[in-house]
């Protein structure tokens, strides 16, 4: 009949609802995931903090820098006399360490120390300071970070490594104070 | 029929696929015990196999009445031993990586090793990335057990973990039933690096 107008289908009739819904559902979803994800990145040390070998950088509350590394051989004198497994070499890292504040408790910042390998012919590998290799013979003074000087020292972090490690790859030291999480000092070596 | 019944029946139609759909999907899907399920890694009596973050060769299982450890400790036992011998280390990182499953799993059975011998074995101990730690294991089974049909299709479990869900567990089969029970054994004490 002349005239007449044809009703509406269902889908012209909610397309905006429908179009709602397509922009909102994965925004909902994607906000959701991004808290997720950020808080997980958060918790552990996944923001590096880069220094080339050598070089002082401010984290935490503090100055950091790498005065010395020295690698003990395992076959060599030095490494008998720490006992060092067949096949492996003593990595000693002397890291300088500048106190310039306080962290939540009123001390300067304790911290962790690790040796990480990338590149190479193997997958990013790390290591532990004093793991769980015991060594004999005399060992440094100072392992890690001081909650009690707040002047500047020094500390040597020792790690026990295949006698490959670092020998077609390159290696640093992370230092991680947790109050600065999710950030990390990376401290490249020579 | 008139157009808009046409359209109902469609609607319906629509429905029931939909929901056999769902229900089909609903049977099918992993459930949350096999999503997070162990990666089983396939490996053989003296050939070294890696996980994510364990790499591991067994060298030799024997069976024993009485065994004595690399630091002194005499095991007596109502049962026997199954003494293994393996080489250990993590992959890539040593945060929290030490043996934490050391498994033999005999049929539908499985006996931890023992931490009895204490630091004379491999079990529970802090591993480290790239260097071997060359050790005993130590089962003790009743006596029953490794002479049964099941112990001929034995294995052995490792992970670098005391929960394996979702990450490696290195499998190798072990056959029991052809080992002859020694009447002791002596083992060495864990030692680290190269062989």
């Amino acid at each position: 009949m002349k005239g007449e107008v044809k009703p509406a289908g269902w889908l012209r009739r909610n397309h905006r609802a429908l179009l709602a819904v397509l922009v909102l559902l994965p925004a909902t979803l994607g906000i959701m995931f991004a808290n997720q994800w950020l808080g997980y990145f958060d918790e552990w040390p996944s923001r590096p903090v880069p220094a080339a070998a050598g070089e002082t950088i401010e984290y935490g509350n503090a100055r950091w820098r790498v005065e010395a590394s020295d690698r003990v051989l395992g076959d060599s004198a030095a490494g008998r006399e720490r006992d060092l497994p067949t096949g492996t070499d003593l990595l000693v890292v002397t890291v300088a360490v500048d106190p310039t504040g306080t962290g939540p408790d009123g001390k300067p910042d304790l911290c962790s120390a690790r040796l990480e390998e990338s590149g190479g012919q193997h997958a990013t590998r790390t290591w532990s300071n004093q793991g769980p290799i015991s060594l004999d013979g005399p060992g440094p003074e100072r392992t890690s970070c001081s909650s009690k000087l707040t002047t500047p020292y020094t500390f040597d972090a020792e790690f026990v490594v295949p006698a490959d490690a670092g020998e077609s790859s390159s290696l640093s030291v992370s230092i991680v104070v947790v109050e600065a999480l999710p950030e990390y000092a990376s401290l490249a070596l020579d | 029929m008139t157009a808009s019944r046409w359209r109902y029946l469609a609607n319906g139609a629509a429905l029931v696929t939909l929901l056999s759909v769902a229900a089909v999907v609903m049977h099918s899907a992993p459930d949350r015990e096999l999503q997070q399920s162990p990666i089983r890694v396939a490996a053989a009596l003296g050939e070294p196999a890696s996980g994510r973050n364990i790499h591991a060769t067994v060298h030799s299982v024997a069976v024993a009445e009485a065994v004595t450890a690399g630091n002194g400790w005499a095991g007596t036992t109502a049962g026997v031993w199954v003494v293994v011998d393996l080489s250990v280390e993590a992959v890539v990182d040593d945060v929290g990586a030490a043996l934490g499953t050391a498994v033999l799993r005999v049929g539908d059975t499985s006996y931890s090793a023992s931490t009895r011998p204490g630091d004379a074995t491999v079990a529970a101990v802090g591993l480290t990335t790239g260097i071997a730690l060359t050790g005993p294991l130590m089962f003790e089974l009743p006596t029953d057990v490794v002479s049964s049909a099941a112990a001929a299709t034995a294995s052995l479990e490792l992970a670098t973990n005391s929960d394996p869900r979702v990450d490696s567990l290195l499998v190798v089969p072990v056959d029991l039933a052809g080992l002859d029970v020694q009447q002791s054994i002596d083992v060495d004490f864990p030692e680290w690096g190269v062989r």
